[in-house]
């Protein structure tokens, strides 16, 4: 394992099919070593597009992408013999047995024979190893897929949606594999997803992308921070100068449009801030809770 | 050049279990069965016109359909079918994010093509000769086994018509390559095809490619000794154009997979 802070690391990251629509703009990811990152994102965020980027199936070889320290494009072989990657839904041979599946990659990637019973086993698919891939469920496709890409012991793991269109009994076998490879053998692993309920349970780090940016990065509980200082307090009072002058040292306090708009932390605040105001006399005529963008961004990732 | 190697073998793993291998072995047998059954049948006629000899009036009686027939079609066919393995199972995002040379990728396949199609010819070539020796044990007056069989003039026919094929293999290889739709390669292929069906009398069709194949066996390089020469060089030349321009514009392309 390198002795890195970051894995991957994107710099102003910018990608667009046509000129002037930008699909990605100045995406700066950091994935640190041995972590877990959820890649979190509404449909059509750019999640996908910049997990393609990072394995080179976009070619952009100006684009700032470095992977174990070193620039993706004039050192591709090499990085990708590190990665195992599994984009959008699984690629397998129908045709062909689970076992053959992993022999196609086997021969492609140069590690020994016996990976493919060591893989087998990993991805607990040791007794349909003999069956035809295109009868496996779709759980079974999506752990052969994950095999495959474990073929070559990789020290990164990219997965676009691993668990898009599983059962939650799927969910929870694809969460305890990625845990245990995080665990047991130290693989990075970059993990897209647009709920964040799939993934939270594993994570270490993340990092949400909406409209083609980056707009946070951290831990969970750094997010937990960000999306509470997101909310804003409209409120209609009797005399907003002095109803101002109570919360100035506590709040922020903008007036807007005959309102007044304060920044909180949490829910409680309201209840406190109202306190405040009845205390000295100051009519509420209205406390309205107001939902920014940002929020909507939030409730959509955030609950199932 | 060993992870070529190993490359090109998994490419020949990708191939098993698919059509392409009772479509080779059907496209060979066809015209030879077929050939065969109407020896047996109007043996009024086709003892006298498989004289001299019987074997070469039969080598171009058995070609004379597959140059310019079955081998322009399942060479088409053929190469449609095994860039399709790719994207009817939606595995070229898989295999580019794998660490291949792009040039690796592209010619290990073609290599499996290119195998198949030459598979074709010598199975073609084994069934010309059971064929021919079937007619004379089904059929005295034919005098089969009075004739030696004429394994240079086989030998020499399949590889002339498989160096002319060969450019249509590499053209459809790059339009199979650049279009998912199976029914595109194999469209534009068959158009390309009946064209030069229509232009053979043409003065310039030596430079029509589609034409190569059927041209290496039709013309008369008794007559026109010059025309071998011309039409090896011609085949040669579009061959390797048709392969570096496809080689170098799949490399380019800004999305794979």
């Amino acid at each position: 394992m390198e002795a890195r802070s970051n894995i991957i690391e994107t710099r102003n990251l910018d990608f667009s099919f046509h000129p002037g629509i930008p699909i990605l703009k100045n995406i700066n990811l950091q994935v640190p070593a041995g972590s877990i990152y959820g890649f979190l994102g509404p449909n059509g965020a750019g999640k996908t597009t910049t997990l393609r980027l990072l394995l080179g199936l976009i070619k952009q070889e100006q684009s700032s992408i470095q992977i174990f320290g070193q620039d993706f494009w004039p050192n591709r072989i090499t990085v990708l013999k590190r990665i195992g990657s599994l984009i959008e839904q699984p690629s397998l041979y129908g045709h062909l047995t689970g076992r053959e599946n992993l022999e196609v990659f086997r021969l492609s990637y140069g590690c020994e024979r016996i990976r493919i019973d060591e893989v087998l086993a990993i991805a607990g698919l040791s007794d349909a190893a003999g069956k035809k891939a295109k009868e496996y469920s779709l759980g079974m496709k999506q752990r052969l897929a994950i095999a495959i890409a474990l073929l070559h012991q990789p020290e990164v793991l990219i997965l676009d949606e691993p668990t898009n269109g599983l059962d939650p009994n799927g969910i929870i076998e694809i969460r305890d594999l990625l845990r245990n490879l995080n665990q047991e053998y130290g693989t990075t692993i970059l993990v897209s997803s647009h709920l964040l309920p799939e993934v939270e349970k594993i994570i270490t780090h993340l990092g949400i992308i909406n409209h083609g940016q980056l707009i946070f990065q951290g831990t969970l509980s750094e997010l937990q921070q960000f999306k509470t200082a997101a909310l804003t307090l409209a409120a209609e009072v009797d005399d907003p100068i002095k109803a101002t002058a109570f919360l100035s040292g506590s709040f922020t306090v903008i007036p807007t449009n005959g309102q007044l708009h304060i920044s909180i932390q949490n829910k409680e605040q309201v209840a406190e801030i109202a306190r405040i105001w009845v205390q000295n006399q100051i009519n509420i005529y209205q406390l309205t809770l107001l939902k920014s963008d940002l929020e909507d961004l939030f409730m959509q990732i955030i609950n199932n | 050049m060993n992870n070529f190697f190993l490359n090109t073998r998994a490419e020949f793993l990708k191939a098993k279990r698919t059509s392409v291998t009772g479509i080779t072995l059907i496209a060979a047998l066809f015209v030879p069965v077929i050939d065969f059954i109407i020896c047996l049948e109007r043996p009024d006629v086709m003892t006298h016109r498989m004289q001299p000899g019987f074997w070469l009036p039969y080598l171009q009686f058995v070609w004379k359909n597959t140059a310019a027939i079955i081998v322009p079609i399942y060479t088409i066919l053929i190469t449609s079918l095994i860039v399709q393995v790719e994207y009817r199972n939606n595995t070229w995002k898989q295999v580019y994010a794998s660490p291949r040379r792009f040039g690796d990728i592209f010619f290990s396949k073609l290599i499996v093509i290119g195998t198949l199609v030459l598979s074709f010819f010598l199975l073609f070539s084994l069934f010309f000769i059971l064929s021919g020796t079937a007619v004379g044990m089904a059929n005295n007056a034919y005098h089969v086994s009075a004739n030696p069989i004429p394994f240079t003039e086989i030998i020499a026919t399949a590889a002339r018509i498989y160096l002319g094929i060969l450019p249509v293999m590499a053209i459809q290889y790059w339009l199979s390559l650049r279009f998912k739709n199976f029914a595109t390669p194999l469209g534009i292929g068959m158009a390309l095809w009946i064209s030069g069906i229509v232009l053979l009398d043409w003065d310039k069709i030596i430079y029509y490619p589609y034409m190569y194949a059927p041209l290496m066996f039709f013309s008369d390089f008794s007559k026109h000794p010059e025309k071998l020469p011309q039409l090896i060089i011609n085949s040669s030349v579009c061959l390797v154009i048709a392969l570096l321009f496809g080689a170098w514009n799949i490399r380019n392309q800004k999305e794979k997979g």
